[in-house]
């Protein structure tokens, strides 16, 4: 079975290769990455990832707008988006869900089950 | 805490089992990154020292919390748990009216002493080696002292039984070529001297293998925090000896 691909869209460096090591490295998903909202919702557009793991805090553009970019264009609408944040309290996880997110994991992150914790969230777990 | 990101955790281990040379890949990327989390303790930094003379801006605290979410994310996924407790202490502190300012420093006290190179210990396994230093029992060798104060010296002899204590007196010539000796365990350098942080700086850049300890008149949390950013491991207050 092809891997799953994955775009992250998050402003900070450190998160976004973390998070791309471990995907890739790990569990040798393919992984693409922006480092805006306003890159994310172009490249998701262009590549048509399995999913998309979202920063919530981001400069300009952040993760609740970029989830309303995404979800306002056809061609991005149906990705199932996972928020990937340093604010996951439960009241956090209903606010974002409530936005439209189809899953919502804490940073930190551990690399190494990144893969099984997005595939989790997303019901994926026959998939992998 | 270790030079290299989650060295030693559980973490870093289930990651290079997982990921054969994840742990060192890991490591490669905290290196990479280790300025940017020390940028953002530095806003938070800034936001003490401002509290601490008596007004926080609104966005010196804006800055600073950010700063502390982003650390908060960023510090627990690289396996310093530790840094993220502290890093979302310094965010629940900033959300408060009136933040405390030392608890707030003693946020950042212990954010630098994970992030600051100069705090880069050696790696556990050169950790875990023997106690002595070229030959020089750790329990005996050498305290390096620098300062313009032989009374100081003196004074310092009596604290310092079963070490030999070794005034490099005020040169900075001096004191640079003294701290190449091996058997030195431990540097103090006296604040009172003209840029005395800056030779604490050079004395931690120098021998990050021991302990190097500022000695100052001045006791406050802003010194501590000054000492600690300069890469100094220990703050002695003149009246504790």
């Amino acid at each position: 079975m092809t891997p799953p691909q994955i775009l992250i869209i998050d402003d900070e460096d450190d998160i976004r290769e973390v998070a791309q090591m471990g995907l890739e490295l790990v569990s040798g998903w393919r992984v693409e990455t922006a480092d805006s909202g306003l890159e994310g919702a172009s490249r998701a557009a262009a590549d048509v990832p399995d999913a998309i793991l979202l920063d919530v805090m981001m400069p300009d553009v952040d993760g609740p707008a970029t989830l309303k970019l995404l979800r306002s264009d056809p061609a991005t609408a149906s990705i199932p988006v996972v928020f990937l944040t340093a604010r996951a309290q439960a009241s956090d996880v209903d606010w974002l869900t409530g936005l439209g997110a189809d899953g919502v994991l804490a940073k930190p992150f551990d690399p190494v089950t990144l893969a099984d914790d997005v595939a989790r969230v997303l019901g994926w777990s026959e998939r992998s | 805490m270790t030079a290299s990101a989650g060295s030693g955790s559980a973490a870093s281990e289930t990651l290079d089992r997982a990921a054969p040379g994840g742990k060192d890949l890991l490591a490669a990327l905290w290196e990479r990154h280790r300025d940017t989390n020390l940028e953002r303790v530095q806003l938070i930094e800034a936001a003490a020292l401002e509290l601490l003379d008596g007004d926080l801006f609104e966005a010196r605290r804006n800055a600073a919390s950010t700063a502390a979410h982003k650390l908060a994310g960023a510090l627990g996924t690289f396996g310093f748990d530790d840094g993220t407790r502290l890093a979302r202490a310094a965010e629940a502190l900033l959300a408060q009216p009136s933040p405390d300012a030392r608890e707030l420093s003693e946020c950042v006290v212990g954010l630098l002493e994970i992030i600051a190179p100069a705090h880069a210990a050696p790696d556990a396994g050169e950790q875990q080696g023997s106690d002595t230093v070229d030959g020089h029992d750790a329990q005996t060798g050498v305290l390096l002292l620098l300062s313009a104060d032989p009374d100081l010296a003196i004074s310092l002899e009596v604290a310092a039984a079963g070490h030999e204590l070794r005034f490099a007196g005020p040169s900075v010539d001096s004191f640079e070529h003294a701290l190449t000796d091996p058997a030195i365990v431990a540097v103090l350098v006296d604040l009172d001297l003209p840029r005395g942080l800056d030779l604490l700086s050079t004395a931690a850049a120098v021998r990050f293998d021991v302990p190097v300890c500022a000695l100052a008149t001045k006791d406050s949390y802003a010194e501590r925090l000054r000492v600690v950013e300069a890469g100094g491991t220990g703050f002695l207050g003149r009246d504790l000896y």
